[in-house]
């Protein structure tokens, strides 16, 4: 899991069926290592936001309830600023 | 998922048995800069394609084990090209 910052949308017609209804956001984490990602979203973040973002398929695939999805980054917690000492 | 700008397509005379009507594309990653605008990308990768993704079309790769999730077989990708991308908006 990482922190990242929200920093834009992407917008799809022809997309993986499991994709239909989600929202595709651009995150980018604050370690260099992982460039920006386009991550699912199911929490309402939005741009300007911190986020944690995590990396495990199996859930993303829960989260569009489609075990075929190659869904792989989502947005698992929206940072708190007043309450958290990394921000 | 990254973003990434299809450039190419490759052609297989011999492959391997689970491949089947593949379609692959040379596609360059995006970095920070090239959301930026610059023109640098990350090193190329060849992508599989079910979408019928066209040169110069920006595209969602999908990387890693969940690559190869949409296939009901078990298939060597580990990059899938998951959705073509008709817009994004970015701010730094």
């Amino acid at each position: 899991m990482r922190i990242a910052t929200i920093c834009g949308y992407a917008t799809s017609t022809i997309k993986h069926s499991s994709f239909e209804g989600w929202r595709l956001l651009l995150a980018e984490p604050e370690s260099p290592d992982v460039p920006t990602q386009i991550v699912i979203d199911n929490l309402g973040a939005a741009i300007g936001q911190k986020v944690i973002i995590s990396s495990d398929g199996s859930e993303a695939r829960k989260i569009v309830g489609n075990e075929l999805s190659p869904a792989r980054w989502t947005v698992m917690g929206i940072i708190d600023p007043e309450r958290s000492l990394v921000v | 998922m990254r973003m990434g700008t299809v450039v190419g397509r490759v052609t297989l005379s011999v492959r391997n048995k689970r491949f089947v009507g593949e379609r692959l594309l040379l596609t360059l990653p995006w970095t920070k800069d090239t959301f930026d605008g610059k023109e640098t990308f990350a090193p190329s990768i060849v992508v599989y394609d079910e979408l019928g993704a066209n040169i110069g079309q920006h595209i969602a790769i999908s990387e890693g084990r969940e690559a190869a999730c949409p296939f009901p077989k078990p298939t060597p990708v580990d990059a899938y090209c998951a959705a073509l991308v008709d817009d994004h908006f970015y701010k730094k």
